[in-house]
């Protein structure tokens, strides 16, 4: 075999593979979120909106018991394609933008729970549905 | 073909194999939830040293600490607590959270047999701290006080910004690199 031959043969096997890699995220990802805005919708929420979710991300929360403020910022910085760092242990958080990391939004658990999580700290409470949807609809954007 | 023209095509083929086997494992991931397998086995796969799944929800926010260090009541004290862990909401599913107490009790100071954390600890205290444990502080003590002045941001709680393979549960001395200072000569 030749070698344009050989690239010819090559190129479109390897292009199949890192294809079906990167449209698999894509549609583990799609699978997430829409189960997710359904589950929101079910309660009463919706339409959602990449805007409202990205003004609430900066919307600023008074923590009752310590006094500190925070926002989403606080350990993701403004720019979700970027690295953030968590408040208190100074740890990497990788980014949010599936644009800079293919595996956020692809699974339901890992969404559900950080939502808990991070809502309560956040903003004191759990996240409305119509919220989560909204950040839902920001961080897909991104 | 010559063997570059085989190394070429085969690390082509390689990629292409690899792009395909990942993508069928995205979904049995998801699914392979519990085959009963032991602690290394199973949720629990051996991921340098410690289980995946502690390395994956302790470790998402700190390194996650050596199990060996507090004893059983105080990990079951701490996980019944998560909703205010040191002031953060660190909250697990109820699945999640039984497997891993299970495996911080099992691998604790007093089951494990590592029983010189335990010094100067009352039979019923449940210290929640490591950093405020007498053999901890007593370890920690011939760390250069110039360390902290070179890392204005650096904590005791960041093992691993000393403790090269902290992400291998590996605490030895000759791992140790202090920041701004080098190896750690005794």
């Amino acid at each position: 075999m030749n070698k344009q031959k050989m690239t010819t043969l090559c190129f479109p096997v390897a292009a199949l593979g890192l294809l079906l890699v990167v449209g698999s995220a894509t549609s583990a990802r799609a699978g997430a979120v829409d189960e997710m805005l359904a589950t929101y919708e079910a309660a009463g929420a919706g339409p959602f909106d990449a805007a409202r979710g990205e003004a609430a991300w900066t919307t600023v929360h008074l923590d009752a018991k310590t006094g500190q403020k925070r926002d989403c910022t606080t350990c993701h910085t403004p720019d979700l394609t970027a690295v953030g760092k968590h408040k208190k242990t100074g740890k990497r958080i990788e980014p949010l933008a599936p644009s800079a990391n293919p595996e956020r939004l692809t699974e339901v658990k890992t969404i559900k729970k950080w939502f808990q999580r991070n809502c309560k700290w956040t903003l004191g409470r759990l996240c409305t549905p119509q919220e989560k949807g909204d950040f839902l609809r920001d961080i897909q954007s991104q | 073909m010559n063997n570059k023209k085989t190394m070429i095509f085969g690390g082509v083929m390689l990629a292409a194999i690899l792009g395909l086997v990942g993508t069928l494992a995205i979904q049995p991931a998801v699914a392979s939830d519990d085959d009963g397998g032991g602690w290394f086995g199973g949720k629990h796969q051996d991921k340098g040293g410690f289980s995946a799944l502690v390395a994956e929800e302790c470790g998402s926010c700190h390194v996650p600490y050596p199990a060996r260090l507090l004893p059983a009541r105080s990990w079951d004290k701490m996980m019944t607590e998560l909703d205010n862990h040191f002031g953060d909401n660190a909250e697990l599913e109820p699945d999640v959270q039984a497997e891993i107490t299970a495996y911080l009790v099992a691998n604790s100071a007093d089951r494990s047999g590592k029983k010189k954390w335990l010094r100067g600890v009352g039979k019923n205290d449940t210290p929640q701290r490591m950093t405020e444990l007498s053999y901890f502080k007593k370890e920690h003590r011939e760390v250069p006080k110039r360390t902290w002045g070179l890392n204005p941001e650096l904590t005791l709680s960041q093992c691993d910004s000393c403790h090269t393979k902290a992400a291998n549960n590996s605490y030895r001395e000759r791992d140790i690199v202090i920041p701004g200072i080098g190896k750690f000569e005794d």
